[in-house]
């Protein structure tokens, strides 16, 4: 039985719409304990608990069934997407609990691999993974909860863009797509390739690189999409201005678009997000770009304009596929909260 | 006829068995289909008017969704340009058509760039004469090139041209092949397109 026979779809691309899960998280109760310095309200990265003047906790979980037919590969890309929440939190992480569930019926051998890849990452991290827990299921999947540090001062929102801000995006999109043809045998090994190396890529490179820079929102590109992450960061007030061409692409990605080799992932987050963006002016191919839900992606960085050229050049040294993508604005009366040209 | 059972099929599944389909009937004909969730529906709906046919989808009573596509023009099977065997492009210049050497080479570079947008690309492109100019130093078409072997074609051109017109240091795209393979190529050709 291979990894991916039993799997309906895989990687961030089931994740439940931000829609859906907020009719959900509306009957919780809510917490109003002044150390809850980020909570589930803003729908952000991680939860931050206040410990001190100078610590807080950063708490996140994330896991999904595999999108990859090797399973070492697939340990790295679920950690490197679990890791992730913490860096786009301003923190680091420091500890890390598996999380995993595994048919029965199939090979042991295949869980070994998937949490042995998983453990390279956390080392790569510089965290330890402490424990776990593990049941059986009919879909394998795998992830983890993780926990790190950041300052209180430190912690990047994904709500504090201001107009006037610069928007850097580290990785390249289409992993969707890419992965959806390799599903169906149309990807050629250089896309996959190029499509895996940018999923189990640490965005700690990256995050690294923010320290002296006055950034103002950072939030990491998951199954919601680019054009998800920008209306969030968009807020109320702002208006989101985004060039397509700047874009970086995976290679493959906009010509299986163009074959209209669409995820569901990408149509749920089109039916969600349509009324927040113009995006008319971009081919359906194009459209399919920034809906395409991104396991693992990248981080989105909003900063000073003047700051962005220099940042961007400090984060390009490792990651050489980083752009400036865009520019945050004053939203006028009736205008949408993205533009996309 | 039946719908095609799409039931428990993940995207893009469904999208790609209406595409093979729809390349075997004749416009004004059908395919049905039957998902299981309205997303497939909708990714159904932008290929099928994205690729100008027309799109209809029913509810069942089942909760599935039966969707029916009837091919327009440019979906039938002449129009995307399948055929029964492959498509070999011979080009033996670098311009296109007579006329003005401006717009004859605007016109070719129009053309190959207009290879890559199709559905079902040449399986091979054959440069021989005049036509090495495109794969070498200098072509403004190695770009759109470099696309059409990425979508599979294989690009040779005549070693023997090369190297009369000095260009064999300079080749970007394919590989060298000679006049031999090019006849080979073109007489067992599915389809022969010659320019």
């Amino acid at each position: 039985m291979s990894l991916l026979s039993n799997c309906t779809s895989g990687g961030c691309g089931v994740k439940i719409g931000p829609a859906e899960l907020s009719r959900f998280l509306k009957n919780l109760p809510r917490i109003s304990d002044p150390r809850l310095l980020v909570g589930f309200e803003s729908s952000d990265d991680a939860a931050v608990w206040w410990l001190s003047e100078d610590q807080a906790l950063v708490s996140t979980v994330d896991f999904f069934p595999p999108m990859v037919e090797d399973p070492h590969l697939f340990g790295r890309i679920a950690a490197a997407n679990a890791l992730s929440d913490v860096y786009a939190m301003g923190g680091r992480p420091i500890l890390a609990l598996n999380l995993v569930c595994f048919p029965e019926k199939m090979d042991p051998v295949i869980l070994g691999e998937i949490l042995a890849g998983g453990a390279e990452k956390v080392q790569e991290a510089g965290a330890v993974i402490s424990g776990g827990h593990s049941i059986y299921d009919h879909e394998p999947k795998y992830g983890l909860a993780v926990t790190g540090l950041v300052r209180p001062d430190r912690i990047l929102t994904n709500n504090g863009s201001a107009a006037g801000d610069g928007l850097i995006l580290t990785k390249s999109l289409g992993v969707g797509l890419v992965m959806g043809a390799n599903r169906v045998g149309l990807a050629s090994s250089e896309q996959y390739c190029a499509a895996t190396v940018s999923m189990e890529r640490l965005n700690r490179y990256a995050a690294e690189k923010l320290s002296g820079f006055e950034v103002h929102a950072v939030t990491d590109v998951t199954g919601f999409g680019l054009l998800g992450h920008l209306v969030e960061m968009a807020g109320r007030s702002w208006a989101v201005n985004v060039n397509f061409d700047s874009l970086p692409l995976l290679p493959g990605a906009l010509d299986f678009a163009g074959d209209y080799l669409f995820t569901a992932a990408a149509q749920r987050n089109r039916n969600q997000l349509s009324g927040q963006a113009d995006i008319s002016g971009l081919s359906l191919s194009k459209q399919e770009i920034i809906f395409d839900p991104q396991t693992s992606g990248g981080l989105l960085i909003s900063l000073p304009l003047a700051q962005a050229e220099e940042l961007l050049k400090a984060i390009r040294v490792d990651d050489p596929q980083a752009s400036l993508i865009g520019q945050v604005l004053v939203r006028r009366k009736g205008e949408p909260a993205v533009i996309v040209l | 006829m039946e719908p095609l059972n799409m039931i428990g099929k993940p995207c893009p599944i469904p999208v790609i068995e209406a595409k093979k389909a729809l390349r075997k009937v004749e416009a004004g004909q059908s395919v049905a289909l039957l998902v299981d969730n309205a997303i497939a529906g909708q990714n159904l709906e932008k290929m099928a008017l994205g690729q100008g046919h027309k799109f209809r989808s029913e509810p069942t009573e089942a909760e599935y969704f039966l969707v029916t596509i009837t091919a327009g023009q440019s979906g039938s099977a002449v129009a995307t340009g399948e055929g029964s065997g492959d498509l070999v492009v011979a080009i033996s210049r670098d311009s296109l058509g007579e006329g003005h050497v401006d717009l004859s080479r605007t016109l070719m570079k129009a053309f190959i760039n207009s290879l890559t947008e199709l559905d079902y690309p040449p399986q091979y492109l054959l440069f021989f004469n005049g036509g090495a100019f495109l794969t070498t130093e200098g072509s403004t078409v190695l770009e759109d090139l470099e696309k059409l072997v990425e979508r599979g074609a294989i690009i040779t051109t005549c070693g023997a041209c090369l190297n009369f017109y000095k260009l064999t240091e300079k080749l970007k795209v394919g590989s060298i092949t000679n006049m031999y393979a090019i006849a080979g190529t073109m007489t067992q050709a599915g389809r022969l397109i010659n320019l």
